[in-house]
């Protein structure tokens, strides 16, 4: 027990440094990119109670197209700044394009729209708009 | 009694699916289809324009395009009237369990209905209500108003939270619907350490740190010391009835998500519990936890230790029968979980394993021995299957072992057939 409990220990704490490596490097992998007519994509995913990535960073002026994809149930997207309310459906039934011209500078909430669980409450992103 | 609860839940499910302006709803999809189907006409023309003999002039197209705009925009408008302010939605539990030793049960376990409430973009309402077991009387079954708080958000960092909360430990207990775990019941380690479903009434403010590092911070209803047990706390939550604020307890957690696929968190919960007896004791609970996800590999495990300040005291003033309160108790789990179906199929098919312990009796005062059989550990091997995102159909065995080797733990088969809308 001593033995296994330390192993434990361990192992978590191991397992915590190497996916947090592996995950560092990973991040290159978001979809965040421009388009050919200067349109910013952003790709976000939406699960049980969280978007990934949860903050996202655009300039002033800049059309911005997100698209939201969940990896579970059905979730929303909702924009007060820009009046965007809209749902995504879940898992294997499509995704969600919004979009928008971030027209004033500073943080932006983007929350989830659809009752989606326990955690629903909880489920919010910042957009920062950048000079 | 129970009847009047059953009539009362079905009137509500009722009159909300009423006034949520579902008949109303048919004539707004339709209008919606309408301009869809327009849009994408208008879509092709400019398709055909772009590549046809230039009869059309660039003007033309831009007209096209406007139009395209608008549709568009009112597609949108419609979207965002047709969310009703008050939603409706629920998570059940239906299981099958047989342990051995013991017979084989079937158990409703848990009916939960969920309402919620926007009175604006910045003031929203919460709340979770259940009914554990089917059938309630004093000792068995449960009604519980696990959340019903309001939100003030003041800005994209910080909110103001009020009400009954979940409290902020550990993974499940703020995630806690079948579709989101793997195993019929609840991991082990978060239900006899971090004792979920845990909440209590209290004040707090929620937020962000810095890009992808979020807090919670609350202040909430003590535990009740009388209730420790030599088997853990489990006993002690107030679940929101008559709570002592008098003593108000601290509970805090911190989440990185700033990683692609990884969340890293990590909680802490102090209070006074010898309020009642008039003792100084006190709690102290700490968690680490992670959830990783990288395609088709699941990775998920906790570590928690809890702290009894004086007790030896609280064993001494509350005659504790089946053992001492532990100073300190501890346990974690490491889970694994392999998905066999793309994360864009509508169906998943996972397998996982898990290992956990427990030990409510991990360090004691001196002159006190450990009750070793609250010192034990679990293998869970089972399956998930969702034929739809929000059905879950789970299988699991799991293999219990006792540090006491006169004390058996057995094992358990287990079905489970949950669902979310
Ligand atoms: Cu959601």
């Amino acid at each position: 027990m001593k033995f296994l409990s330390s192993l434990g220990r361990m192992g978590l704490i191991l397992v915590l440094v190497v996916f947090g490596i592996s995950s560092c490097t990973l991040t290159s992998s978001f979809i965040d990119k421009l388009a050919e007519d200067g349109t910013h994509i952003i790709q976000i995913e939406a699960e049980r109670f969280q978007f990934i990535p949860s903050q996202i960073r655009v300039r002033q002026g800049e059309r911005v197209r997100l698209i939201f994809r969940s990896r579970d149930t059905t979730h929303g997207v909702a924009i007060p700044e820009y009046q965007i309310r809209k749902d995504i459906p879940p898992r294997g039934k499509g995704e969600t394009i919004v979009e928008f011209t971030a027209d004033k500078i500073g943080s932006f909430t983007y929350r989830c729209s659809h009752l989606c669980g326990a955690g629903h409450a909880m489920m919010r992103g910042i957009i920062v708009v950048e000079p | 009694m129970r009847y009047k609860t059953i009539i009362c839940f079905v009137l509500i499910f009722i009159l909300l699916h009423v006034s949520g302006g579902f008949a109303q709803q048919t004539t707004k999809q339709d209008t919606v289809l309408e301009l869809m189907h327009r849009i994408e006409i208008l879509t092709e023309e400019i398709e055909k324009a772009k590549l046809g003999d230039g009869i059309r002039s660039g003007r033309q197209e831009s007209g096209i395009e406007e139009r395209l705009r608008a549709l568009e925009h009112q597609v949108a408008t419609l979207e965002l009237e047709q969310t009703s302010p008050t939603a409706l939605s629920g998570y059940m539990d239906f299981h099958y369990n047989k342990s051995s030793p013991g017979d084989a049960i079937l158990d409703f376990h848990r009916f939960v209905l969920l309402f919620s409430h926007e009175f604006s973009e910045s003031i929203r309402f919460y709340s979770e209500l259940e009914i554990e077991h089917a059938f309630i009387k004093s000792g068995q079954g449960e009604v519980e108003l696990e959340q019903a708080f309001i939100d003030f958000h003041i800005d994209p960092n910080l909110a103001i939270r009020v009400g009954i909360v979940l409290v902020p430990m550990g993974i499940q207990n703020e995630r806690h619907e079948g579709p989101a775990y793997f195993g019929v019941e609840r991991h082990q380690v978060e239900t006899v350490l971090i004792p979920t479903t845990w909440f209590d009434p209290g004040v707090g403010i929620f937020g962000r740190i810095v890009p992808g590092l979020d807090y919670k911070l609350y202040l909430l209803g003590s535990l009740d010391g009388t209730k420790f047990k030599a088997n853990g706390i489990r006993g002690a939550r107030s679940k929101g009835f008559k709570t002592n604020i008098d003593n108000p307890a601290i509970a805090g957690r911190l989440t990185y998500s700033g990683f692609k696929d990884l969340t890293v968190g990590t909680s802490l919960y102090y209070g006074d519990v010898g309020h009642k007896i008039d003792i100084d004791a006190s709690i102290t609970i700490y968690d680490i936890d992670f959830a990783y996800r990288y395609r088709f590999l699941e990775l998920r495990g906790i570590w928690t230790q809890t702290f009894v300040g004086n007790a030896d005291g609280l064993t001494a003033a509350i005659d504790a029968k089946d053992g001492p309160i532990a100073r300190r108790m501890e346990g974690f789990d490491l889970e694994v979980a392999v998905h066999l179906l793309p994360q864009t199929h509508e169906w998943d098919l996972a397998l996982f394993a898990r290992y956990e312990e427990a030990d409510t009796q991990a360090k004691l005062h001196s002159g006190f021995l450990p009750v070793r059989r609250f010192d034990r550990n679990w293998i869970t091997l089972g399956a998930s299957f969702l034929p739809h995102p929000d059905v879950v159909i789970k299988v699991d065995y799991q293999i219990g072992h006792n540090e006491d080797p006169t004390v058996e733990e057995g094992n358990s088969f287990n079905i489970g057939l949950g669902w979310w809308f």
